[in-house]
């Protein structure tokens, strides 16, 4: 069964990771086999490596014999063309380039790998993967911590910066470009060969994915109104859009039409923020909305995104690059941010994303030359860079404080005082409780009361039309000469 | 009839054919069928002077041979120093070692995507897209069934380039995935040989190039690299990934021949799966007759082991294999005595049913049997039934 196993190569990789130089295949199978069995004692049994048959084909099998007496037989070879004999292969050019892989941390976990670009310490990575403050494994080992120098949110670039003289930057491949088809190599930290793949697609521009709200408007309303969500837990309502708001401005800019709108939020990409200013009930607020992709509310694009993601987790931010080369290795989003290195060696690339299940993409040597100039140059600083949004935030807080003290605190000791005077009345309303349940209680003793005079009325009423009837009979006996007896 | 000329066609690449050898030494000659004289081919046939007619696009004669002509630098110094038999040796299913073969592999991977790429096609039927991929010079084009859908119907082939015309739906064989089409006009199109997929082993590399995601002009085709993982007669699993819109694309072996059709996906990356393309020619005649049989549904396949069990016994015990069937690649032999089936006890035939029923074709999964007085696990890749 399907959960029996993971669904994807994470794990296998993982492990080849670890036994990169040597043991291998065994270990890899035995990875397979420990995922694909729930029965412990063979799971148990396998954790020892076996010596491997090194020729081809499917005949005779390696037997291993465990405590229980079950054998293990072995006639499968792993045949993944990225298999830990074929990264082996791969090792000798990895480990002939400069040692310019690095991990980068949150301080406890991966985040990203980074590609040094110079000796004294600069290393580039994946901008969108930077979370808190970065810390950077050198190969040495040492954990550094990172200050950012700069941002390039159009590529996604950050340029880190570690206290150090002497590390080995990456040496990237110029003049032509790699053919179709061609290896490329993609290293972990410490220079270890870590997956492979070829040039599916030579460097183009990828166009920016547009992002998505996940908002109907009314057509026949006044200005621009919200009439659903386009889907369950749409970013504009779990942001706290509700039906009804009218939106007047997006970031700052005011919209006046459904296009208006339309158009403002073109502009931005899944992932990013943008602050919706709407009335609600007379009053004015400012939401910010972080932008999901299109396949939250658009079908077709919810069917390709499952496809994409069958057997592959992809980077959140992966379109919208000027150059970049398509490449079929399955990378790991956070195994972006480094070098890919072709067979000399050289870096023909630098990992941006994991796009999908058939393509990752690596921003071309030349691209990432020309941005580290402007991201080396002061201009690109994170406090610059995000000032925007940083002022597009600030305003938003200073419209929501001068809410609280014009609208809500008012209203907040209204609420306040009348709470004030119910609680002070509460002696009279258990007075009036009191008097009340007497009254009741009165009341239910009349009513019963008059029920029985009732009950007696009824009774003589009853023997009254009795009797009437009988001297009725009488009379009508007498009329016919008939003598009563 | 274009069946006479395909079927001698497939015919050609003879197993026994050294496959690779010339690719590595000659510019352009890695597609070329060796010359037979029993099965002669009119002029206007020979893909190697098609080729050269049609690539508009791209001159990949002269891109090898200006390559050649090159200072020899230190990757070519290492592409030579492996040896044809080598190489061929690697593309059928070893593993490369070295970084000289590793760049040996690489100059005839290229070479060979240069060579088979004017083939590759994009298809639009209706609202839908997918790829397709040109096998003779007269316009027949092999594809998913599901991509065409229907028989009969107009359809648009786009090229690389970016060129569209007209082409009409053949033959579609829904139990198997195969589609036939032809291009409407008569023009000398450029073509990739069929291959056999019979002789296909797992190991050995193979490429996908086509559309993924649809046509796209900025972008063009898109090259992947695998090798195959299982060979069945309904399915070839690959590790060439692929996804919507690589329907109907080919499955390229390391002469440059069609071996499968790109077909659909599972929940891994390593699923890819293929339909053989020796299904097209063993229908050739119904598909090009633009006859529709068969049912998707069917796609959808239950796992498959590939075995017959004891009918009178009260446990489970092979009675029969299938040969090349997943019971005997996983190493099953008549006689044993199933116990567990993907970590499931098995007692009797119909707790075996149930435990297959519930694991997807192309499924790795670890059989515990007893055979003799012995005890044995080993693992299995379900296949398709």
């Amino acid at each position: 069964m399907s959960h029996h196993r993971e669904p994807s190569l994470g794990l296998v990789r993982g492990v080849t990771r670890h036994s990169e130089q040597g043991v291998s295949t065994a270990w890899q199978r035995l990875h397979w086999l420990t995922r694909a069995c729930s029965s412990a004692a063979l799971v148990a049994a396998l954790v020892a490596p076996v010596p491997l048959r090194a020729d081809d084909d499917m005949t005779p099998a390696t037997t291993e014999t465990q405590e229980s007496g079950t054998e293990v037989l072995r006639v499968r070879r792993t045949f993944e063309r990225d298999n830990s004999q074929v990264l082996s292969a791969f090792q000798a050019v990895i480990g002939s380039a400069p040692n310019c892989t690095v991990e980068i941390t949150d301080g406890q976990k991966r985040i990203a790998l980074g590609t040094v670009v110079s000796t004294d310490g600069e290393v580039l990575t994946k901008a969108s993967l930077l979370s808190g403050l970065p810390t950077i494994v050198l190969p040495s080992g040492e954990h550094l911590e990172a200050a950012i120098l700069g941002i390039d949110v159009v590529e996604d670039l950050a340029l880190l910066k570690v206290e150090h003289q002497d590390l080995q930057p990456v040496r990237w491949r110029d003049g032509d470009l790699p053919e179709l088809g061609s290896w490329v190599i993609t290293a972990d930290y410490g220079q270890q060969v870590q997956s492979i793949g070829v040039i599916s697609v030579l460097p183009r521009s990828i166009p920016k994915e547009r992002g998505a709200l996940g908002i109907r408007m009314d057509p026949d309303a006044e200005g621009v109104v919200i009439a659903a969500y386009s889907g369950d837990d749409t970013p504009a309502e779990k942001a706290g859009i509700r039906i009804g708001d009218r939106v007047i401005e997006v970031n700052d800019e005011p919209v006046e039409s459904m296009v208006d709108l339309q158009t403002a939020i073109a502009q931005a990409s899944p992932g990013d923020a943008v602050i919706l200013t709407v009335e609600r009930d007379g009053n004015t607020l400012a939401i910010q909305v972080i932008l999901a992709n299109l396949a939250l509310i658009d079908p077709n694009a919810r069917q390709r995104e499952m496809q994409e993601t069958l057997g592959a987790d992809l980077s959140i931010v992966r379109t919208g690059f000027s150059q970049a080369l398509q490449h079929d290795t399955p990378l790991s989003p956070m195994n972006c941010g480094g070098p890919l290195f072709d067979l000399q060696g050289n870096a023909v690339g630098l990992n941006i994303a994991r796009a999908g299940r058939v393509n990752s993409y690596s921003l071309t040597p030349s691209l990432v030359q020309e941005r580290l100039t402007s991201l080396r140059s002061g201009e690109l600083t994170p406090e610059t860079v995000f000032a925007e949004r940083i002022t597009r935030l600030t305003t938003a807080v200073t419209r929501l404080t001068s809410r609280i003290a014009e609208e809500l605190e008012p209203k907040l000791s209204e609420v306040d005082s009348e709470l004030k005077t119910l609680q002070e009345s509460e002696p009279m309303r258990e007075a009036a409780l009191e008097e009340a349940e007497k009254l009741l209680e009165e009341l239910r003793k009349q009513i019963s009361a008059l029920n029985d005079s009732r009950q007696e009325l009824d009774g003589r009423i009853q023997a009254i039309k009795e009797r009437q009837s009988e001297y009725e009979r009488q009379i009508e006996q007498l009329r016919r000469g008939v003598l009563p007896r | 009839m274009i069946a006479l000329l395909l079927l001698p066609g497939l015919s050609l690449q003879a197993q026994d054919q050294p496959p690779t050898t010339e690719a590595t030494a000659s510019d352009d000659g890695a597609g070329t069928p060796p010359a037979d004289d029993d099965t002669p081919l009119p002029a206007e046939q020979d893909p190697a002077a098609n080729s050269d007619e049609s690539s508009t696009d791209e001159t990949p004669a002269d891109e090898s041979a200006s390559a050649a002509e090159s200072p020899v630098s230190p990757l070519q110094s290492l592409i030579d120093s492996v040896s044809p038999d080598r190489l061929r040796e690697i593309f059928s299913g070893d593993d490369p070692q070295t970084v000289a073969e590793l760049a040996a592999m690489q100059a005839h991977i290229q070479k060979i995507v240069r060579q088979v790429s004017p083939s590759v096609v994009n298809i639009e039927v209706g609202p839908s897209q997918g790829s397709g991929v040109m096998v003779t010079s007269d316009g027949f084009i092999l594809t998913a069934g599901h991509v065409i859908m229907r028989p009969e119907i107009d359809a648009k082939i786009r090229f690389r380039d970016g060129a569209s015309h007209p082409a009409r739906t053949l033959g579609i064989n829904r139990d198997i995935d195969s589609g036939l089409m032809r291009m409407s006009q008569e023009e000398n199109w450029s073509y990739a040989e069929m291959g056999d997929s019979a002789t296909l082993k797992p190991g050995q590399w193979v490429l996908t190039i086509a559309h993924p995601g649809g046509f796209q002009p900025d972008r063009g085709l898109v090259v992947r690299l695998g090798r195959v993982q299982s060979v069945a007669s309904t399915g070839i699993r690959t590790d060439c990934a692929l996804v919507g819109g690589d329907s109907g694309g080919p499955l390229f072996d390391m002469d440059g021949r069609v071996v499968g059709i790109n077909s659909r996906i599972g929940d891994q990356i390593v699923k890819n799966i293929h339909v053989p393309v020796n299904t097209f020619a063993e229908t050739w005649d119904r598909l090009e007759k633009a006859e529709a049989w068969g049912n998707m549904r069917n796609l959808a396949r239950s796992s498959w082991l590939g075995l017959t069990l004891e009918a009178e016994s009260d446990v489970v015990i092979i009675a029969a294999i299938v040969p090349g069937g997943p019971a005997d690649l996983a190493g099953l032999e008549v006689g044993d005595h199933i116990i567990e089936f993907n970590g499931a006890k098995i007692t009797n035939r119909g707790s075996l049913g149930s435990a297959i029923s519930r694991v997807p074709a192309y499924e790795l999964v670890t059989l515990v049997i007893r055979r003799g007085d012995r005890q044995i696990a080993l693992e299995l890749e379900t296949g398709e039934r």
